[in-house]
């Protein structure tokens, strides 16, 4: 919305300071420019339009990021939970493996010691899990976080490049037009 | 036994997480930008001082102009609203004006400063007009004042006291405006009325001492004038006292004056009849003038009838010697004071003698001719009757002795100014050497009696030799060579050596020549000029620093002495001869051979009768020399009869014209002269010897 207001604005100013450039490059002295109010003119819009390119690129760089991220935290997620099916089949084997060494050790697979053995091993696979599930919740909450940031900046960016230019204009304004505080 | 079983780790790997960065592009353009901004500003700043400075320095200079513009008006009106113009289109000329390069002449963005420097400006400016203004609506006021003042000062004048007042009143009013106009303060107002009272009644004042002072002086008694203060009144008063009492004397010395004009008058016309009486007629109405009882008042009265019965009395007094009017003065006195005008007769007589003996002894001849005396005048001088002039000169000198022999004067002079004029014109005029050599001889010859005035009108020595060498028979061609020669001498066209050179060498005798004759140096000097003029003459162009001629300078010298013949040839005669070795002059006509066998003739005795054979007597000598001597009494020396070998050794030399004297040089080197008994030089006539022993 600031780049919509200040668009005329901008295209005034790069429109008499072309005009003007054009008409001293043609050697008449019928303007009566100088060469101090032509360097002013110029170095104004190039402050000015210089301000909005820079905050309309750093825009759109944090609009990018913000899709990277958001690319990123999808990929997380999905190896997270590859992680997490991987602990788990990982778990199960070694359970597995318990019960075939207690077999193999003659112990019988409904004795107490078993059981309990069993019911340790499947709490332990229960913490695993949770463990690899909590790190990838939190991952993808500061992804979530980061993605909003690089959003947020972008309309800083493009409000900040938008006052600059305003800055810059302002400033010049009296030497532009000489007779602004008379005519108000 | 354990089987090995391979395993991978849980983790399935890593998500990637890439970021991109914003372009700079456009913050370094907004840098750049701003750059260009700030030089650009600071470029504009800087122009606009500059501009701003240039132009305070224009706007100074142009109101300072426009000031000194208006400071020649003199209408305080005029100049403010000339000046309320003038400032707006100066400014309107900065606003809309350009510059050569097209900008604006004032900076859109230097407005606000250029409207503070020149109003700032123009304020000063306008204070200092206003003030000017202001000084000059003043000057009006005063100027008004002034003519006002002068006016009524000089219409007092001639103005009663009413009138007076009536000028007072009105500028007492304009003083009283000038006080509340601010102009003047209360006390140079009351200074103003009072100067203006003061001069108004010094103005009538004035008129009135000067028409009437005694009117002044009642008016001032009556209390008018009192404004002039006491020191001007008592001054103007005294003055018309003055004038009073000038009036009055005045009067009197017109009269006193009036009637030493008619006494003067009476006195001129006494003196006027008194001339006429003298010339023996009788004035118109003398009768009736003499009877007239004013005239008989005059003081000059008594002398004229005086002299009136004299001339009627003694018709001769003009004629009278003043020997003769001294006996009549005697006469006078001696006689009884019986007759009327008796003292005065005897005042005129005295006055007539002083006056005739002044005019006698100032110029007789010319006195002589007024009394009507026969003085004989001169006549022109003519060359070839040179005779008249002589007579005439002659008779003028015989005049003038017979004046002075009769008593009539003693001063001798022979001729009047008018002759002495005429004279020496003609001796101006004549410039012909032969004219000339006649004129000398005429002057010479008519003036002889008188040498003192041949010195008076001729002074000149060749001009005098000239004349007596003609007198004496010289040769006139000698006598023309001479004044030629002078002549030439005295135009330049020949200049001699000088006189040492022509003398020394030959000449050393001739100075003694001149020495013991009176006034030797005197006719030395006229016979050397007149010898030079004869060599320059003969000699044509002289060389002053060649040698002289020393022959032909003798010759001149032999002739200028009266000598003819070849000088020092026994045909030689007169002039210059060497007698017994010794230079001297020889009368004209006399040779050497003449004189030295006379001299040897003294003192010899005839033994025969014919004289054939002689003897040397020494008693004869003196006997012969006594025969020749001036006063006839023999040489002696030392008191002694001249010896034979003494007489040898004598020399002789001239004395005067025809007298010569015989000297010796004893061993002293002394040059002695023989001396006759009775004490005098003894000196002979050249004649005598001659005549008495040529033979």
């Amino acid at each position: 919305m600031c780049t919509v207001a200040l668009a005329p604005l901008f295209s005034a100013v790069g429109g008499g300071a072309t005009a003007a450039g054009a008409t001293a490059a043609a050697g008449t002295a019928a303007s009566g420019l100088t060469a101090g109010s032509l360097f002013s003119g110029i170095g104004t819009a190039l402050a000015v339009g210089g301000s909005i390119v820079q905050g309309v690129q750093g825009a759109r760089a944090a609009r990018e990021n913000a899709r990277l991220v958001e690319e990123q935290r999808e990929t997380e997620r999905a190896i997270n939970a590859q992680r997490d099916q991987r602990a788990r089949r990982q778990f199960n084997s070694e359970i597995r493996k318990q019960f075939a060494e207690l077999a193999e050790r003659g112990v019988a697979l409904d004795s107490p010691t078993a059981v309990l053995l069993g019911q340790e091993a499947a709490r332990e696979l229960s913490f695993e899990s949770q463990s690899i599930r909590q790190t990838g919740q939190a991952r993808d909450t500061e992804l979530s976080a980061e993605a909003r940031a690089y959003r947020s900046r972008a309309t800083t960016s493009l409000l900040r490049g938008g006052l600059t230019a305003a800055d810059s204009f302002l400033t010049a304004a009296p030497d532009l037009w000489p007779s602004l505080g008379n005519a108000a | 036994m354990t089987l090995t079983v391979p395993r991978a780790g849980i983790n399935p790997g890593r998500a990637a997480a890439p970021r991109v960065e914003a372009g700079q592009a456009g913050a370094a353009a907004a840098q750049l930008g701003q750059s260009f901004q700030r030089i650009g500003g600071q470029l504009e700043a800087d122009r606009l001082s500059r501009e701003m400075n240039r132009m305070q320095v224009d706007l100074t200079r142009d109101i300072n102009r426009m000031r000194l513009d208006l400071e020649a008006i003199g209408d305080p009106d005029q100049l403010e609203t000339e000046f309320a113009s003038r400032r707006d289109a100066l400014k309107s000329s900065y606003l809309s004006g350009q510059r050569d390069n097209g900008r604006p002449m004032v900076d859109p963005r230097n407005r606000e400063r250029f409207d503070l420097v020149f109003d700032g400006l123009a304020n000063n400016a306008e204070l200092a007009i206003g003030r000017r203004a202001l000084a000059g609506r003043l000057a009006q006021r005063e100027s008004t004042y002034l003519e006002y003042a002068h006016t009524a000062t000089v219409a007092a004048a001639s103005s009663d006291a009413a009138g007076r007042d009536g000028y007072l009143q009105q500028g007492e009013a304009m003083i009283a405006e000038l006080q509340a106009a601010g102009v003047i303060n209360a006390e140079e107002a009351t200074r103003r009325r009072q100067a203006l009272a003061s001069d108004m009644e010094a103005a009538a004042a004035i008129e009135l001492i000067n028409s009437d002072p005694g009117a002044f002086l009642d008016a001032v008694d009556e209390g008018e004038f009192t404004a002039l203060g006491g020191v001007a009144l008592a001054r103007y008063k005294a003055n018309a006292q003055n004038r009073v009492d000038a009036e009055a004397a005045k009067t009197e010395r017109n009269s006193e004056l009036e009637l030493a004009a008619a006494q003067k008058q009476i006195g001129t016309q006494l003196d006027e009849m008194v001339g006429i009486w003298n010339a023996d007629q009788r004035a118109a109405n003398e009768d009736e003038f003499l009877t007239r009882p004013d005239v008989m008042a005059h003081p000059k009265y008594p002398e004229a009838m005086a002299q009136r019965a004299l001339l009627l009395e003694m018709p001769a007094l003009n004629l009278m010697t003043p020997a003769q009017l001294r006996e009549q003065i005697a006469v006078e006195r001696a006689t009884p004071k019986t007759r009327e005008f008796q003292s005065e007769r005897l005042t005129v007589l005295e006055r007539k003698l002083e006056s005739e003996e002044r005019a006698w002894a100032a110029d007789p001849i010319a006195h002589a001719r007024a009394k009507g005396f026969n003085i004989p005048s001169l006549p022109d001088f003519d060359a070839n009757d040179p005779q008249a002039y002589v007579r005439a000169l002659r008779g003028s000198t015989a005049a003038s002795a017979a004046l002075v022999d009769q008593g009539w004067t003693d001063n001798d002079a022979v001729f009047d100014a008018s002759d002495l004029k005429a004279i020496r014109q003609t001796l101006t005029a004549t410039e012909n050497p032969r004219d000339r050599a006649v004129l000398a001889q005429s002057i010479v010859a008519g003036l002889a009696d008188r040498p003192d005035v041949i010195d008076e009108i001729a002074g000149d020595p060749v001009f005098q030799l000239v004349g007596r060498f003609g007198l004496a028979g010289g040769h006139a061609a000698v006598s023309e060579d001479i004044l030629q020669g002078q002549q030439m001498i005295d135009a330049g066209t020949v200049e001699l050596p000088p006189v040492r050179d022509r003398l020394q060498p030959t000449f050393d005798a001739v100075e003694d020549l001149f020495v013991d004759i009176p006034g030797g140096p005197r006719i030395q000097s006229a016979t050397m000029a007149a010898a030079d003029a004869l060599y320059a003459a003969r000699q044509g162009r002289v060389d002053p620093a060649g040698n002289i001629d020393e022959g032909l300078y003798r010759q001149a010298l032999h002739e200028v002495m009266g000598g003819t013949g070849k000088q020092g040839t026994r045909r030689a005669r007169g002039g210059l001869q060497e007698v017994n070795g010794q230079l001297t002059m020889l009368p004209i006509g006399v040779s050497v051979d003449m004189v030295e066998t006379s001299l040897a003739n003294i003192g010899q005795v005839s033994v025969t009768r014919n004289r054939r054979a002689t003897n040397f007597n020494e008693s004869q000598m003196s006997e012969d020399l006594a025969e020749i001597s001036a006063n006839g009494e023999p040489p002696v020396v030392d008191g002694r009869q001249l010896d034979a070998r003494t007489f040898e050794a004598m020399q002789m030399r001239a004395v005067r014209d025809g007298v010569y004297e015989f000297f010796y040089v004893n061993n002293a080197g002394e040059v002695l002269v023989p001396q006759t008994p009775s004490g005098a030089p003894y000196r002979f006539k050249m004649n005598d010897l001659l005549l008495g022993f040529s033979e």
